[in-house]
């Protein structure tokens, strides 16, 4: 899968044993899809089979239906056992994903109609906010754990950044807190509003730019202009 | 070339007797009839929504106009098409399959019907008033849904006519538990009632459960956009969507059940066998809508405001049941003689094409894969799976199974396969791309898209597909109108079915069976009879 990219810069090369979000995404996706297209190709055949060996033909009499409840029985098993396995994969990962690390370094953003406004505690005075026509870039430091507090400043929206595998709504008068991590070195990606908040909804994007230790400490020293 | 069919009876023709005729056969038509004018209604928004959204750029409409298009889309889909049409199905059928001469409580069966025309005729006014129709999407989550972010009488309509929609599929639900619990005939215990008709009594007691919510859920949105201010506290919005999403999980499993029960028929009917594990299917059903009752939470994993392990766990465990009704479905054709007429053509296209709709569901059922899923693209892919590619298919397999009953004459068969491959030809071209898109990280409810992200060659794929869909539509409504003319004529039953419906004249006469209804011993009362003949 290709990822979202603008023309700004390359995509994430993300390794998959760096903790987060994507790397939990993955852990359960990899257990998902082979049991999904498992279940998809077992019934696919079974019919198929079934299709051609007893399709109608001249002389041939359907037999009288026999009910094996011992076959219900013994599918339903084996269904438990397999969504055992999936809920409890989910859960764990679900609450790893959620859990919340020691900040690296905090952002506060906020959701409004319709744009961004991101803030950050440990460096007073920046401020990246969307104007009309140009989306706010969020910017992070790669490699180390980013904790987010969202909020919105009007109706429910929703931070997610398809790469990171990862969305979170904005509820109002609530703030939902949740950790990032971006890989190391430097990258850009986009984020989108996922939840509908009106009229121009499509056009609630941001720019991210995780930068490397040394992008970071320049973007640092410059009060947030331009590194 | 030209059969007369004439009924046994003086039909109602008159205006008045369409208005308040009760005959539930009459009824079901009449319903059906306006959940298939909101279908083309609905599916005409779909076609300018794909319009829209095939190239980058704003072609067609403005945000605002795209945001009352896909609204009205979902809503009408949703509370006009599948399920009155599904309610209907149980409306026509559920009183003939258990052998009764009327449906119980017809007046408030009859009630139903207007409130659904009225509701649907009062959500879609809204394109006439200035601000257009309503256009919080078909949840209406507040506070999107205020008056302050949604102003307009087009929103208070929409709310007024989802509310009217939700009290009459609660009207049409009532008079078929009335009729399944104190019509039956001698003979007709509860497990001897066909799959269908079971169904239809799980489908009918989750919408008795559920809808009040609805209904409940729109009246205060209501009241709230005329000042009472009723969500509008920290805990209002997540209130909201409790309430609505009460309703809004298990109507999925309304709009999917009936369908589930024709496709069993009719895989039955065209195996030549009866089901196979009724009793499994009977208790899966029933464990189906207990859990469709706890599992709302789903859709609400990333409010962070639900317990998300609990419905989770919930949500995956309607696997179990799935299966085992996939397992009837194919059990039944498993030593039987199968006949792959278009009814058959459809069932199988539900068969494999819901399974894509269940899998993903099962993949979303799974927060963290949700977290990156929800309300995206991918999303929109998969409950198209279920509705349209599943449901929809169902629909269809109903329709070409039962129309010679309803109106004596058969559906082409050429026509219904040229349906059937264009509808799945369709299907798939729409819908594969969105599970792209989506994944790629397309939201859903966007009007346009930036060319950076190189969206547009999987969008217009999507749009043609939708194109073709429209096709196969087409080629239904040409099918029908020939049959109509020059149909071949049906006779009492040309399937060799099992159920008492076609023990019947086609169309039944007014109160449903003249002759004396076989003995009731099965499921399966006609196939008795068969058997018993062959001894």
């Amino acid at each position: 899968m290709g990822n979202v990219r603008l023309a700004r810069g390359g995509g994430w090369e993300c390794p998959l044993w760096l903790p987060g979000t994507r790397h939990d995404f993955a852990h359960v996706q990899d257990l998902y899809l082979p049991v999904a297209a498992a279940v998809f190709a077992v019934v696919l055949v079974a019919l198929a089979f079934t299709l051609v060996r007893y399709r109608a033909r001249p002389g041939r009499a359907p037999r009288p239906t026999r009910d094996h409840y011992a076959v219900d029985a013994g599918l339903a098993v084996v269904l438990g056992v397999v969504v055992a396995v999936l809920v409890t994969v989910t859960l764990r990962t679900n609450d790893e994903e959620t859990a919340l690390a020691r900040a690296g370094f905090r952002v506060d953003a906020i959701a409004f109609q319709w744009g961004w406004q991101f803030t950050y505690p440990s460096r007073p005075g920046v401020v990246d906010r969307s104007a009309p026509g140009r989306p706010a870039t969020l910017h992070v430091p790669a490699g180390t754990t980013v904790q987010v507090d969202l909020r919105t400043r009007d109706v429910v929206h929703a931070f997610w950044i398809p790469d990171l595998r990862f969305k979170r709504d904005a509820w109002p008068h609530k703030t939902a807190r949740f950790d990032l991590r971006f890989p190391p070195g430097t990258a850009a990606g986009v984020g989108h509003c996922a939840q509908f908040c009106g009229l121009k909804h499509s056009d609630m994007v941001f720019f991210v730019d995780a930068m490397d230790r040394a992008r970071f400490a320049t973007w640092s020293r410059q009060g947030g202009r331009r590194a | 070339m030209s059969a007369t069919i004439t009924p046994p009876y003086a039909p109602v023709r008159s205006l008045v007797g369409l208005a308040v005729g009760t005959d539930h056969k009459g009824v079901a038509l009449r319903l059906g009839g306006a959940a298939f004018a909101f279908f083309l209604a609905g599916g005409i928004l779909a076609l300018l929504m794909r319009a829209e959204l095939a190239q980058p750029g704003m072609q067609i409409t403005s945000r605002g106009g795209y945001d009352q298009l896909f609204s009205m889309h979902g809503s009408t889909m949703i509370y006009l098409f599948v399920t009155p049409i599904a309610l209907a199905l149980g409306t026509y059928f559920v009183p003939l399959q258990v052998g009764a001469a009327e449906i119980a409580w017809p007046r408030l069966n009859l009630l139903g019907f207007w409130l659904l025309v009225l509701g649907g005729m009062i959500m879609w006014s809204g394109f006439l008033t200035r601000g257009g129709a309503g256009s919080a999407a078909w949840t209406g989550e507040y506070p999107q849904s205020a008056a302050i972010h949604s102003p307009g009488a087009g929103m208070d309509l929409w709310c007024a006519g989802v509310a009217l929609a939700g009290l009459a599929g609660i009207a049409l639900a009532a008079s078929q538990i009335a009729t399944i619990a104190g019509r039956r005939a001698p003979g007709m215990t509860l497990l001897r009632m066909p799959v269908f008709t079971w169904s239809m009594l799980v489908t009918c007691l989750m919408t008795v459960a559920s809808f009040p919510a609805l209904v409940l859920a729109m009246a205060l949105l209501l009241a709230d956009r005329h000042g009472a201010a009723i969500f509008d506290s920290a805990g209002g919005p997540a209130a909201y969507q409790n309430i609505f999403w009460f309703y809004g999980h298990p109507v999925v499993y309304v709009m999917f059940f009936p369908f589930l029960g024709a496709v069993l028929e009719v895989v039955s009917t065209f195996s030549g066998r009866r089901v196979f594990g009724y009793r499994a299917v009977v208790i899966s059903l029933l464990v189906f809508t207990a859990l469709s009752m706890s599992v709302w939470g789903h859709h609400m994993f990333t409010t962070g405001q639900v317990a998300n392990g609990y419905f989770s766990l919930t949500s995956t465990m309607l696997a179990i049941p799935a299966g085992l009704e996939y397992l009837a479905m194919i059990g039944t054709m498993v030593g039987g003689a199968i006949v792959l007429r278009t009814p058959m053509l459809f069932a199988l296209g539900f068969i494999v094409q819901f399974l894509v709709g269940g899998l993903s569901g099962i993949y979303v059922a799974s927060p963290p894969l949700d977290y990156h899923v929800h309300d995206s693209y991918f999303v929109v892919a998969h409950f198209h799976y279920t509705l349209l590619a599943g449901s929809v298919f169902g629909l269809f397999a109903a329709v070409y199974y039962w129309w010679p009953k309803v109106t004596g004459r058969l559906l082409f068969e050429r026509l219904g396969r040229v349906h059937f491959w264009l509808f799945v030809l369709g299907t798939h071209l729409t819908f594969i791309p969105q599970f792209v898109l989506g994944y790629e990280g397309m939201p859903r409810r966007v009007a346009d898209y930036s060319p950076a992200y190189g969206w547009g060659g999987w969008n217009t794929v999507s749009t043609v597909g939708a194109g073709i869909v429209a096709l196969s539509v087409v080629v239904f409504i040409v099918n029908v109108a020939l049959t109509s003319i020059a149909g071949r004529p049906a006779g009492a039953d040309p399937w060799e079915a099992h159920t008492l419906e076609w023990a019947t004249t086609s169309p039944p006469p007014r109160h449903n069976f003249t002759a004396a209804l076989p003995a009731i011993r099965s499921p399966a009362p006609l196939l008795d009879l068969r058997e018993e003949a062959i001894l």
